[in-house]
């Protein structure tokens, strides 16, 4: 399969340096461009990560929910307990897990509300959230913009 | 040389540029209809600048002759894009502005403003160019430690100067509301509208922290103006003083410990704090001295863990924009946010 993606990452990468670049540089748009860039490189860097990612915290986020169970109101540990039977999604599936973590962080986010802050639940929510942001495979890459006007020289 | 470099990057003229030549011709109707005495009206040096992640920034000159006598003026048009970071309104902003040009607070006099943006394209503001650098950095710049210690100092006059504006004889209760005691409370409820709003997934890590920040929320002592986004990267500094302090989109009226928990947050101390010389205990002593009251230390970590909910609400503003094709600029979730605001609620529960 080639170019594999991260071929194409880095030719694209290496193309709107070489290319496009020269043709907006000293303009606003050559700002943008070095930060479209540098999330590129992260992206080509950090993709391989993002379906491992989603598997575990689906997984992980499941078993936290499980957990917290009797900590939430009846109607809540209902939903939760379904958990169980809902069918797995294709494995290789990324559009499937991506749908399957947002219906699992809604169900955390309702549980989480709803327990006693001083809770062992609580903790173990709050535990795995300190996890899931230490494994996020996605950085924001710093591209600070010079933000402020040029200087008159007469001023 | 940084000077030099700024003129050279960020005010390349683009001759025959469509884009130019269009804002040309609108902000010649616009300020030609509020100049009304003006003969010889002339606009000159129109550039689109680099920079600003809320804001499109056009620098020009703007000369003529009326009973009064020559006028040549640097201006800065700031002008609403149709997506960013920020959603916020330039009859606010232009009110503070005006209303501090009576106050010795730094901030460049507004001229004009396009509240409804039927004149320039979407909401502007027109103000006075101020001399200055932009360096969000500044503090831990290359700068010599005393010059930096001085500047740190420096933006820490800034701070209590905002604070003792008069804003009630100034009338800007026109057009702020007071909140009163509630002031953290009317945060909350301002931000977690944007969130609701903003937010494309469920983020049950900001639902864990904005229950913790509505449990804890305290009183405000008293109400003073608050900038909302105070930094380095908010200012121009011409030689080793501070020209004028930029951004008041996020101005209101509040808790006088908000801009002081943006400044100390643990966060963003690489832009704030000078390790070893300028830390948080350094600001507050210098902060308390200045105006003669005592920062509680819980009551500040709330503003902290506020800074960086509030900075991760607008981060996820930034992804909507984005997504929505709006913003230029890509953000990622702010897990960098979490992490910090988990730890610090953690070692307030443990005292």
């Amino acid at each position: 399969m080639r170019p594999t993606i991260g071929e194409q990452l880095d030719g694209t990468c290496r193309v709107l340096e070489a290319v496009v670049a020269p043709e907006v540089a000293g303009t606003p748009a050559a700002d943008v461009l070095n930060g479209l860039v540098k999330n590129l490189r992260m992206l080509r860097t950090n993709w391989p990560a993002v379906l491992p990612f989603l598997h575990w915290d689906n997984e992980t986020t499941a078993a936290v929910l499980m957990r917290s169970a009797s900590s939430v109101p009846d109607h809540l540990a209902r939903r939760i307990e379904t958990l169980d039977a809902d069918p797995t999604p294709d494995i290789l599936d990324v559009v499937a897990a991506q749908e399957r973590n947002d219906e699992l962080r809604a169900l955390l986010s309702e549980a989480v509300l709803a327990m006693d802050t001083a809770s062992a639940a609580h903790a173990d929510i709050v535990a795995h959230l300190v996890a899931r942001a230490g494994r996020y495979p996605l950085r924001s890459v710093p591209a600070v913009p010079r933000p402020h006007p040029a200087p008159d020289p007469s001023c | 040389m940084a000077r030099r470099a700024m003129e050279a990057e960020d005010s390349v003229s683009l001759p025959g540029n469509r884009a130019n030549g269009e804002m040309a011709r609108l902000l010649e109707q616009f300020i030609r209809a509020r100049l009304p005495a003006a003969e010889d009206l002339r606009l000159e040096g129109l550039a689109r600048t680099s920079g600003g992640l809320s804001r499109e920034n056009w620098v020009f000159r703007a000369s003529w002759r009326d009973p009064a006598g020559t006028h040549d003026v640097p201006l800065i048009l700031r002008r609403d894009p149709a997506g960013g970071l920020l959603v916020t309104v330039r009859r606010e902003e232009f009110a503070v502005l005006k209303a501090l040009e009576s106050t010795p607070v730094a901030a460049p006099p507004a001229l004009w403003i396009d509240d409804d943006g039927s004149a320039l394209g979407s909401p502007s503001l027109i103000m006075r160019r101020i001399n200055g650098e932009c360096d969000w950095f500044v503090l831990n710049s290359e700068r010599p430690e005393a010059v930096r210690l001085a500047l740190a100092y420096n933006f820490l006059e800034l701070l209590v100067q905002i604070q003792e504006v008069d804003w009630r004889g100034l009338g800007l209760d026109a057009a702020l509301k007071d909140p009163g005691p509630d002031a953290a409370s009317a945060e909350l409820d301002r931000w977690e509208a944007e969130l609701r709003r903003v937010a494309l997934e469920p983020v049950p890590e900001l639902e864990v922290v904005l229950r913790w920040l509505r449990e804890h929320a305290r009183p405000a002592r008293w109400t003073v103006l608050v900038h909302g986004d105070f930094k380095p990267g908010n200012a121009l500094v011409d030689g080793d003083r501070i020209s004028t302090m930029l951004d008041w989109e996020t101005a209101h009226l509040g808790d006088p410990l908000e801009d002081l928990g943006w400044i100390t947050n643990p966060v963003r101390a690489r832009e704030h704090q000078i390790q070893g010389l300028w830390e948080r205990a350094d600001i507050v002593a210098a902060y308390s001295a200045a105006t003669g009251h005592s920062v509680d230390e819980e009551e500040l970590t709330w503003w902290n863990v506020f800074s960086c909910w509030k900075l991760a609400v607008i981060v996820l503003t930034g992804i909507h924009a984005f997504v929505a094709g709006t913003f230029d600029w890509v953000h990622q979730s702010p897990t960098w946010l979490v992490r910090a605001m988990l730890r610090m609620i953690d070692s307030e529960e443990s005292r």
